[in-house]
């Protein structure tokens, strides 16, 4: 190739490669892909709103006994811990309370009522958990911590204890002490007393005083829309007939039963970091289909908004 | 649409009878993954400015279903031997058959579209091309591969008559 053919391809090629470049650099997809709104992931905002995590230093076998908050009262030993390898636990040593008795609380901590798929009525959650220089405490068998949990109004022997299955950002509910190799010795089923529901729990972690709901089967949302990119979008259905509190998972809610009234609220958060939410009310009788258009909303309005459910 | 199918044929039979090129292309939009045909005539193919009425159509198995005739005006710059480059200019009435099916809120039947590009044609007789086209509208980018034929890519060579040498 002479040089003045070089130069010309050179020339050609160069000229071809920085109008592709320029060209493609604002192209689009709008013809065959949704234009829609895009948002981010809403937990580091639930987090920043979802109840503290109570710590309490125990450095003497005082009276006791331990009350949160929100009125969680614990009575518990000493002689009840151990070291996860089986080893005695001195003084000083942590509790730590959580307490989520409200759907907001429950929505922030992303905690919802459900054992293995099915909804539970639930009197409220806590986490309870013990430390010791930086290692986590267990309760040594047979041994159980008392935990009364207020309520207005109990019922006896309504709600019953469930404890927390975490499973990476999921926590599952049941009864079955199995699950964590722990033989029951308690009654499983919450007595009453002035605080609330009272019982002795055998295991340190997520308690939930629950009741299975009953009913002829259970229907499940799907969310779609024609404005919004709803992958990173979560939403929450609170039953008040209930109280359960439920959680999408992949942009679906699962597990209403049959004929419920059921309070859906989404959230999530731009890129900007504004805040947007989705609210409808419903009864649910078949499964179906919501479309959803996200609206921007202020931090106080929403947490009306979830104070209100 | 028959009836743009009929006028672009006697644009290109015109083509041929004035003895300017006509041409076949295979279209590929990047942005809307859609495969398509295109016709055209050349006009005033030795000039520096050219005209070129064209009709490209996407077929209904693509996402995009639609078709578009319309004219280029073509500017000749960096010739070498064989081989030539020009700028374009494209303005077209395009008819997108599926709009309904699309997201895009603006969607509509009838468009006018506006398309800039680049191209290189190989050769003298039969021509290869290559263009790359910008639709301003949709901002999509178009790939056009085809061949360009005039009234001497049929005929042999000539040959030396005896009774002259």
């Amino acid at each position: 190739m002479t040089n003045r053919n070089t130069i010309f391809f050179t020339g050609a090629t160069t000229l071809l490669v920085l109008v592709a470049t320029v060209l493609f650099s604002s192209c689009s997809k709008d013809r065959i892909e949704r234009d829609l709104n895009t948002y981010e992931s809403p937990n580091a905002y639930l987090d920043s709103k979802k109840q503290d995590e109570q710590v309490f230093v125990i450095d003497t076998a005082g009276e006791g006994p331990i009350i949160g908050n929100q009125g969680t009262t614990i009575w518990g030993s000493i002689d009840c811990l151990q070291l996860p390898g089986g080893a005695g636990v001195d003084y000083p040593f942590i509790v730590k309370l959580v307490e989520l008795y409200t759907p907001k609380d429950m929505i922030y901590y992303r905690m919802p009522t459900v054992a293995a798929g099915m909804p539970l009525e639930t009197a409220g959650e806590i986490r309870l958990r013990a430390e010791k220089d930086g290692q986590e405490l267990v309760l040594s068998q047979p041994c159980a911590f008392k935990v009364s949990m207020p309520n207005a109004a109990p019922a006896l022997n309504y709600m019953n204890v469930y404890y927390g299955n975490e499973n990476g950002d999921v926590v599952d509910w049941t009864t079955d002490l199995g699950v964590w190799g722990i033989t029951q010795t308690q009654n499983p089923v919450f007595d009453v007393d002035t605080i609330g529901y009272t019982a002795f729990i055998e295991k340190l972690g997520w308690i939930n005083a629950d009741r299975s709901v009953s009913t002829s089967g259970t229907y499940s949302i799907t969310f779609d829309s024609d404005e919004d990119d709803l992958s990173n979008v979560l939403f929450f259905a609170y039953l008040p007939d209930t109280k359960t509190v439920l959680q999408s998972s992949a942009g679906i809610i699962s597990g209403i039963p049959s004929g419920a009234f059921a309070k859906i609220v989404a959230i999530a958060v731009n890129t900007s970091g504004d805040l947007f939410h989705f609210h409808q009310d419903l009864t649910v009788n078949g499964n179906s289909t919501v479309m959803v258009v996200m609206q921007g909303i202020s931090d106080p309005e929403l947490t009306t908004l979830l104070d209100s459910l | 649409m028959r009836i743009f199918a009929f006028l672009f044929f006697v644009l290109f039979a015109s083509g041929l009878l004035a003895q300017s090129e006509v041409g076949f292309s295979g279209i590929y939009n990047f942005q809307t993954e859609s495969i398509g045909l295109g016709t055209r005539a050349i006009f005033r193919e030795k000039k520096q400015i050219q005209i070129s009425p064209q009709f490209s159509y996407f077929l209904p198995t693509n996402k995009i279903h639609e078709w578009t005739l319309g004219a280029s005006a073509q500017y000749k710059f960096l010739k070498r031997k064989k081989i030539q480059s020009y700028t374009l200019v494209h303005v077209g009435y395009n008819r997108w058959v599926n709009y309904e099916s699309s997201f895009m809120k603006d969607a509509m039947l009838n468009n006018w579209n506006a398309e800039v590009g680049v191209g290189v044609v190989f050769g003298k007789k039969i021509k290869p091309f290559v263009e790359w086209r910008y639709n301003t509208r949709h901002q999509e980018g178009m790939l056009h591969v085809g061949l360009l034929f005039n009234k001497n890519s049929f005929k042999g060579k000539k040959e030396k008559c005896a009774a002259y040498d």
